[in-house]
């Protein structure tokens, strides 16, 4: 397997006017190419500063980041679609950002909406799309600069429950289909469990890992059938039990 | 459409007529009441005038001494100081948006110049620049351009931190934060402005003709007011009445 990120020793303060927070204290790991890490831990322990941090947000830490020539892209909690733009120019805006909006990228965007169910909508504004096709619309953005990988923090946080579970296995079956490389952040264990192929699980604030897992499940394609898997419980329950709650 | 919707749509539409009518009765009503009660001296009509004398002083206006004139004076200090306010305005929100320290070190003064009593400068910018134009559109520049800065301003920093992340995320650089999303963002917030922004200026323009001016609607006024001419001071007021309202539908249909 391809190793294509390296975290070695990373260690990240956040200085404010009341003093020092030390947020990760010490987190090294491997990515390999095509490998989907879901990363659990405690609301506020670090989990969103460490994808700053690998997808560049955040440059001030210590520690390595070793990436290939990489492109990564990020997905953010809120769908931050553009209310101006329409579904197409939503999706291509960072082709555009980037200057790689050529007519190629465009119609690769176009299929990509097509096959993900928004053919009927590529020319409508998002306020006329559902939480649930708004996120898609967010996915496929992140997609378009054909990311080698992918942050997630979090990004069906914003759903309603209901929506949540039907898009759940819609959003994961596109990133398994892709098969780009993903970094997911969630706070739902069971979520993590049946679409991940490594959980990490983090200690609260200052942040180390605490234990890692390989999940080994056997639906590939459809996350949500890996609920009935015999080992799901066993996963959740271990992982259950080494967060700080 | 079922009849129940045409019904409801029916309803609304008388609804808006008998409103417009009820307007439109009680400035009637307010006209003829003020007609009669000065024609019958009942008030007094020469501080109060009357519609008629109204009607007749600004014909007299337009025949003798050029109304149009007056009145295309006001209107180009007004369109002058609301361009150029805005555009200093907008310039330097964009400015301290893109350059937060110098927002941070101008706050204060910006403060200080907006609670100022911007009248009691009048007779500086008439010793400054001359007892003309300028000093009516400086005047006028004083009052709208800061309302403008700091209403625009105020919708920049608002921006979605969500969005300006997801941009970060495809390493836009500032300018393209600026002109791809924050801009675009604040559509609302700049056209809320303008509004503001242009009866800022009708403000700033007739104070500044009260201080300074040989010709305009607030020269009509003070030289009414001077030789006690109260026919041509109302005159005045309800040219400048007439004014707002056509620059606010002016506004309005530019909007849609
Ligand atoms: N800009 C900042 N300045 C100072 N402290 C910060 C800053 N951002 C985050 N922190 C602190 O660092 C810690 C980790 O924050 P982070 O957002 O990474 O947590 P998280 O794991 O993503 O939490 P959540 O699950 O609630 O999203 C928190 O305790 C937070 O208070
Ligand atoms: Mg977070």
């Amino acid at each position: 397997m391809n190793n294509i990120l390296s975290i070695k020793k990373l260690k990240k303060k956040y200085h404010t006017l009341n003093g020092e927070i030390l947020a990760i204290k010490n987190i090294s790991l491997d990515v390999n190419e095509g490998e989907i890490i879901g990363i659990v831990g405690s609301s506020g322990c670090g989990k969103s500063t460490l994808l700053n941090i690998l997808a560049d947000i955040d440059k001030d830490y210590s520690g390595q980041i070793i990436k290939k020539q990489i492109v990564s892209a990020y997905m953010l909690q809120s769908d931050a679609l553009l209310p101006w733009l329409n579904v197409l120019d939503n999706a291509c805006i960072g082709l555009k950002l980037m200057h790689k909006d050529n007519e190629d990228n465009i119609n690769y965007v176009k299929n990509l909406l097509e096959s993900f169910g928004l053919k009927n909508f590529i020319y409508e504004y998002p306020n006329n799309l559902s939480g649930g096709m708004k996120q898609r619309v967010a996915l496929i953005r992140t997609l378009a600069i054909k990311p080698d990988i992918i942050f997630l923090d979090e990004p069906l946080s914003a759903l309603d429950y209901v929506t949540r579970l039907t898009i759940t296995d819609e959003i994961y079956a596109i990133i398994k289909k892709m098969k780009v490389t993903t970094i997911l952040i969630t706070h739902d264990i069971a979520e993590c469990i049946s679409f991940c192929d490594k959980v990490v699980v983090l200690s609260k604030r200052p942040a180390i890992i605490k234990n890692s897992y390989e999940i080994k499940l056997k639906n590939k394609t459809i996350p949500s059938l890996n609920r009935k898997d015999e080992l799901f419980n066993y996963y959740y329950d271990l992982v259950w039990s080494d967060l700080d709650k | 459409m079922s009849q129940d919707q045409k019904k409801y749509l029916r309803k609304i539409k008388i609804n808006k007529f008998i409103v417009l009518l009820i307007q439109l009765a009680l400035i009637i009503t307010f006209i003829l009441m003020w007609e009669y009660l000065s024609t019958k001296e009942i008030i007094n009509s020469f501080i109060f005038s009357s519609p008629s004398k109204i009607i007749k002083c600004l014909y007299d206006l337009y025949l003798n001494n050029n109304l149009l004139y007056h009145i295309w004076i006001t209107l180009k200090e007004i369109i002058i100081s609301f361009l150029l306010g805005f555009l200093i305005g907008f310039i330097l929100a964009v400015i301290f948006y893109m350059i937060p320290i110098l927002k941070k070190i101008f706050d204060p003064f910006l403060t200080l110049i907006n609670s100022l009593p911007k009248v009691s400068l009048g007779p500086l910018l008439i010793i400054w620049l001359g007892a003309n134009t300028s000093s009516i559109i400086v005047m006028s520049l004083l009052i709208n351009t800061i309302v403008t800065l700091i209403s625009i301003y105020n919708g920049l920093i608002s921006t979605d931190e969500y969005k300006i992340k997801m941009f970060k995320t495809f390493k836009a650089t500032k300018w393209q934060i600026l002109f791809h999303l924050v801009i675009p963002h604040n559509k609302e917030t700049i056209i809320s402005s303008l509004k503001l922004n242009i009866s800022m200026s009708l403000i700033g323009v007739i104070m500044g003709e009260f201080l300074v001016s040989k010709a305009g609607i607030g020269y009509l006024i003070l030289y009414g007011t001077q030789v006690f001419n109260l026919n041509l001071v109302i005159s005045g007021i309800i040219l400048i009445m007439f004014i707002s309202f056509i620059i606010y539908l002016l506004i309005n249909t530019l909007e849609k």
